[in-house]
Order: C-alpha cells, then sequence, then structure tokens
C-alpha cells in the first residue's frame, strides 16, 4: 500500500527523494569511518515520515564524481557508523571521493548524493609499509 | 675474511655527541659489513656487531620478498628513545641480503640501536627492537 502510494506521487510528479544531506569521513582504510546529518526531509518538502526507515550506501572512487564502487552502509548518523572500502582503495596510496545516499524504504526512492567526502590514505594507513627488521640483536 | 665493505660518505657534527654519520654500504654483496665509529669518550676501540633478518611481510600480512626492500637503516642513539634527537648516526645497508653489521671504533659509553627497513617504493617500516651496547674498555 505505501508502495503504491509513492507510486501515485510520483504518477503526480511529487518526489518523495529524500533530500540532501552531508557526511563525513575519518579514520583510515580499509574501515572507513564516516559520520553523517540526518535526512530530515524529502525533495518534495515534506518532513520524513515517522515509519520510512532510511538505509544508506556509500559511494567510493578515485576521481572527483566518478565512484566506482558502492557499498550498503549501516545508519550513518549512527556514532561510529564504518563501513570496509578495501575494495575500492585496494592497498593503493592517494586520494579517495566519498558520497552517500538515503534510500526511502517507504517510497523506494534514493537521494542526491551528499557532498564529496575525501580522504588521502597513505601507505601507512593502508598498513603497506614493510615490518621491521626481526630477530634484531647487538653484542 | 670480513670485508670492510662501506664508503663513508659524510660528517657533521654540532657537538661530539651530536655527531652524525651517513654511511652508505651499496657495494656489499656478502651477508656481514663493517663501519668505524669514533664516537664518545676514550678508548676508541669498542665494537659492536649488530645482527637481524629481514622482514618477510608487510604491516598488514601481505608477502614481503627481499627483492621488494631498497635498504635496511641502522641508528645508533645515546639514550634508549627512539627519537630523531637523541640518534648519533645512522647506517643505510643497501645490501638488503646483508643480516649482521659491525660498528667498530666506539669510544666508551652507552649506545643504543635500533633498525627499520625501506621498501623500493619509500615506505619505511616501524623501528625494530632497541638493543643496548655499553663499550667499557680501559
Amino acid at each position: 500500500m505505501q508502495k503504491l502510494i509513492g507510486l501515485a506521487m510520483s504518477a503526480l510528479g511529487l518526489t518523495a527523494l529524500v533530500a540532501s544531506f552531508a557526511i563525513t569521513i575519518a579514520e583510515a582504510a580499509p574501515v572507513g569511518q564516516f559520520s553523517a546529518t540526518a535526512p530530515t526531509s524529502y525533495e518534495n518538502g515534506a518532513g520524513i515520515d515517522p515509519t520510512d526507515i532510511l538505509t544508506y550506501k556509500v559511494y567510493c572512487g578515485t576521481q572527483p564524481g566518478v565512484y566506482d564502487f558502492v557499498y550498503d552502509a549501516p545508519d550513518l548518523t549512527t556514532a561510529g557508523a564504518s563501513v570496509d572500502v578495501q575494495t575500492c582503495v585496494q592497498g593503493t596510496p592517494g586520494t579517495y571521493y566519498f558520497v552517500a545516499t538515503a534510500t526511502s524504504t517507504l517510497y523506494a526512492t534514493e537521494s542526491v548524493f551528499s557532498n564529496e567526502a575525501t580522504r588521502f590514505y597513505t601507505a601507512n594507513d593502508l598498513g603497506n609499509v614493510p615490518n621491521a627488521p626481526v630477530l634484531f640483536t647487538v653484542q | 675474511m670480513r670485508r670492510f665493505c662501506s664508503r663513508f660518505s659524510s660528517v657533521w657534527g654540532r657537538l661530539l655527541l651530536s655527531l652524525t654519520v651517513a654511511v652508505a654500504v651499496s657495494s656489499c654483496s656478502g651477508g656481514e659489513g663493517t663501519q668505524g665509529f669514533a664516537g664518545r669518550g676514550a678508548p676508541a676501540n669498542c665494537i659492536a656487531i649488530l645482527t637481524w633478518e629481514a622482514p618477510t611481510e608487510r604491516l598488514n600480512g601481505t608477502p614481503l620478498a627481499l627483492q621488494e626492500l631498497e635498504k635496511f637503516t641502522i641508528y645508533a642513539a645515546q639514550a634508549p628513545e627512539v627519537h630523531y634527537d637523541k640518534r648519533l648516526f645512522e647506517i643505510d645497508i643497501a645490501d638488503v641480503f646483508m643480516t649482521t653489521y659491525e660498528v667498530r671504533d666506539l669510544k666508551n659509553g652507552s649506545y643504543w640501536f635500533y633498525m627499520t627497513a625501506t621498501d623500493t617504493q619509500g615506505n619505511v617500516s616501524t623501528y625494530s627492537n632497541v638493543q643496548q651496547k655499553v663499550c667499557n674498555q680501559a
């Protein structure tokens, strides 16, 4: 029934996209720790329906605006929400670009991209540095 | 016969205790090397024999071949802390097949040694354990 309402709204030209929201990223790969401000409305201006559970996705890429990987994410508005982005960074140091979306389960609509968050991953972030020499002794 | 295969490249010193020596031993092909260093106090005939094994993995657990290493670096310090300000001198060892090195002509005093490994991409390892050498010769 709710999806029918969503379809009807779409047919009437009313959008029920979740409004865009902002994200930040912290911590190092392979697990990026994200935070986001909770969306409060749809793009049509209506407040988020209390029964509408939002799900999140994180997109990752190596160029601004180009995202090659998408990950289902936990609730990004919860502290400590993290996403394993190892398949995107693949142990390669450099700058990576992330955006997130929220999807309305009520209307089956995905928001536009959030702001783009960037992070530079060093070899050390990625654990790509050699281990230290071992069994070191001095006589 | 132990090969002396080092090339003394430069010496700077503010005071005797902050003397810095950079040595490259890129010509070494065996498993060991030596370098004389007349540091603090007297006399200058103490020898520190350092041994180690190359790391076989990166920090993230991926295998690390010897061919992926560029050099080892030995640090000598005047205190057990792994800190730049405490370093007396450092020695680059470009032959990554080496597993032992002699630092000769150390004057009386305490020295702390530790090492790093650097790969061909310039990534530097964490520090090894720190080992002390006490020179107390009459």
